[in-house]
């Protein structure tokens, strides 16, 4: 008999289009309002990180002065917000909003690149322990104990130590970069625990299903059972623990670069220049230290409702 | 017990294992092949060299490790057992971070103690159905948790700074320490912005894990069943309250390395001299961020917060199993 003539009974596509797992994920996502908003808010930052410092009201030190060796000193004390500058502006007539839009473009880019490198790092190990069982995956797991009983700044703070000192190979490797990738190797450095984690618990579930047994059956090698067969199918937890780990990274890349180790453009560095101006008064530079507040915080929440509002949708089960 | 042993015992190894890794990284920036410098004592008539009582000796990596951590040059049990060695400056480790400890504790257990009244307090007013109170205070929690520490400790010494020019009354100090002579009232006074600010960053953190545990435990079929037989709704609350704790601890617990990572900038921001502000000080006259370089101390400080977050995990898991009656070890 032809493969053809099979009875395959072909189900009724028409009735049930767009009702895949996928398809329903996204209805689901669609109706969360949280979602919604938190993605119109992550939209409109990156836009504004994109063509914001454009737009931003000019500089009041490049207005009018016709000698900027001249700048008054009234120009160069910060000023509180108002209807030419919403933000304020910061030393030298510097328009707050458009430090702020610039800020994004690093504060954002750092996020996106640890959520990245956490999401390869720590897919690669769980996928690793979770395929592989047996001393590797003991081996690994005891690693990322290890990893994750170490409280994360402290371990941060030492690794800038180190390479302040240019010590060993680390210390040098890390000294060489730049700030900004600097921080992106130090906060990547602690943030692939959680998902190595998740991958291999969900590894090791889809491992021992039927699938995966007829792949092995059809002669398929160990690797691509999991790159093709198995991964597929933890995409949803690496993407949803992904985001969330974005909203994190934000978190400490501010707090790194308030302590001084960051890009000089980044949100924590604004909040670290004006306090140095303000010496030891934050009241006199409050609207310096709420802007790049907001910012941050809208940021994390953003990333961080989405991603949850994400894995709610994916998980059918873990609905509330 | 067997199961609290087996979970201490794991926890020795991991901190055994977090003591080597953090020397290796710290001391010989992970080249396991190279020479390390180490700070010892002098030994009786030698002169300090460069540093001030001190003496600075080179060894490969894994005696720099038996030196400094189990300390192999002196009696006792090195690192793993209290003794802390000397800083890269000659001087005892121990004489470094012993005045941090009061500090720390009182601000990182005071902040506990506020934040788990707190987030109860908001489990029982807000967690019981949902409305538009409850939903507020879900952004709220969500939003709090977002805004960096060091932007909420800033915020609010601004605001007591401002009642200050304007009142000309400072209510409450708004960093440092009290003098060492001053009563246990001054003392209290300069924590209460620290633990307060601590406390905020926490129960916002844990908002996010708890969220609508109360509504849960009381929505529970067992709850519905007991308020069918009659028991009285204080008792019921009482009982559904111990049962959302437990998610409470659990994440609590989880998030204990970022509390951590909270703590330290809060202590630095305030100057409230625990280890914060050891690690990392800012100069006002020159407006520098000063990073402490010394291996030695960050070996100490890296393993002491280790021990808690072990500590505090195993602590969390017997709680667990005292609260619910579902879990069972032993």
């Amino acid at each position: 008999m032809a493969a053809a003539d099979l009875p395959l009974g072909r189900p009724p596509t028409v009735a049930v289009a767009g009702r895949s797992p996928r398809g329903l994920a996204w209805r689901r996502l669609r109706r969360r309002p949280g979602a919604l908003v938190a993605a119109v808010v992550l939209l409109a930052l990156v836009v504004g990180a994109v063509i914001g410092p454009a737009l931003a009201p000019a500089d009041e030190s490049l207005q009018g002065a016709a000698n900027p060796l001249l700048i008054t000193d009234a120009l160069n004390t910060p000023a509180p917000p108002s209807a030419e500058h919403p933000f304020g502006t910061a030393d030298a007539g510097r328009d707050e909003l458009r430090l702020l839009f610039r800020g994004g473009r690093v504060s954002l880019l750092i996020g996106l690149a640890v959520g990245l490198i956490t999401a390869i790092v720590g897919t690669a190990v769980g996928a690793l322990a979770g395929a592989l069982g047996g001393p590797v995956d003991w081996l690994l797991m005891r690693l990322t104990d290890v990893f994750l009983a170490v409280p994360t700044l402290a371990l941060q703070l030492a690794l800038i130590a180190l390479a302040l000192r240019a010590n060993g190979p680390v210390g040098r490797f890390l000294g060489d970069l730049d700030p900004a990738v600097r921080l992106i190797a130090v906060i990547s450095a602690v943030s692939w625990m959680v998902m190595a984690r998740l991958v291999r618990t969900q590894v090791r579930g889809l491992m021992g299903r039927e699938f995966v047994e007829a792949a092995h059956a059809l002669g398929a090698s160990r690797l691509r059972v999991v790159v093709r067969h198995v991964l597929p199918n933890c995409t949803d937890v690496i993407v949803v623990n992904a985001t969330l780990t974005v909203g994190v990274a934000v978190l400490t890349e501010s707090a790194l670069s308030f302590l001084s180790f960051g890009d000089e453009r980044s949100w924590g560095t604004l909040v670290l220049s004006a306090v140095r101006q303000s010496v030891g008064t934050p009241s006199q530079v409050w609207w310096l230290i709420g802007g790049p507040g907001l910012f941050i915080a809208l940021t994390v929440a953003s990333v961080t409702t989405f991603g949850e509002a994400l894995r709610d949708a994916l998980d059918p089960h873990g609905r509330r | 017990m067997r199961f609290v042993a087996g979970r201490l015992l794991g926890g020795l190894v991991t901190l055994v294992v977090v003591s080597m890794a953090a020397f290796v990284l710290l001391y010989a920036g992970a080249n396991p092949t190279g020479d390390v410098q180490v700070q010892v004592a002098c030994a009786p008539g030698q002169a300090p060299d460069a540093l001030p009582d001190g003496c600075s000796r080179t060894f490969d990596v894994v005696h720099g490790y038996l030196v400094v951590v189990v300390g192999a040059d002196r009696p006792g049990l090195g690192l793993l057992g209290g003794d802390l060695g000397a800083t890269g400056l000659g001087g005892p480790v121990a004489d470094v971070l012993g005045p941090r400890v009061v500090p720390t504790v009182v601000l990182i257990a005071g902040a506990t103690a506020l934040a788990l009244l707190v987030s109860a307090a908001l489990a029982l007013v807000g967690g019981r159905r949902r409305t538009v109170a409850s939903a507020a205070a879900e952004s709220g929690s969500l939003l709090a948790f977002a805004v960096p520490s060091f932007v909420v400790a800033l915020l609010i010494q601004a605001t007591v700074i401002a009642i200050f020019t304007s009142t000309g009354e400072l209510v409450l100090p708004t960093g440092g320490q009290a003098e060492d002579g001053a009563g246990l009232l001054a003392h209290a006074r300069y924590a209460v912005l620290p633990v307060v600010t601590l406390a905020l960053t926490f129960v916002a953190g844990w908002s996010r894990y708890t969220r609508g545990t109360l509504a849960e435990a009381l929505a529970a079929e067992h709850v519905r069943g007991a308020r069918a037989r009659g028991v009285p709704e204080r008792r019921i609350t009482r009982r559904a309250l111990r049962l959302a704790t437990v998610p409470l601890l659990v994440a609590a617990a989880a998030d204990l390395p970022l509390s951590l990572s909270n703590a330290l900038i809060v202590d630095y921001v305030y100057g409230y001299g625990g280890l914060g502000s050891l690690l990392i000080s800012f100069d006002r006259a020159n407006g520098r961020t000063e990073l402490t370089l010394d291996p030695a101390v960050f070996l100490a400080v890296v393993v002491a917060l280790a021990v808690v977050v072990v500590v505090a995990n195993t602590l969390a898991d017997v709680a667990v199993s005292v609260l619910d009656p579902r879990v069972r070890i032993d």
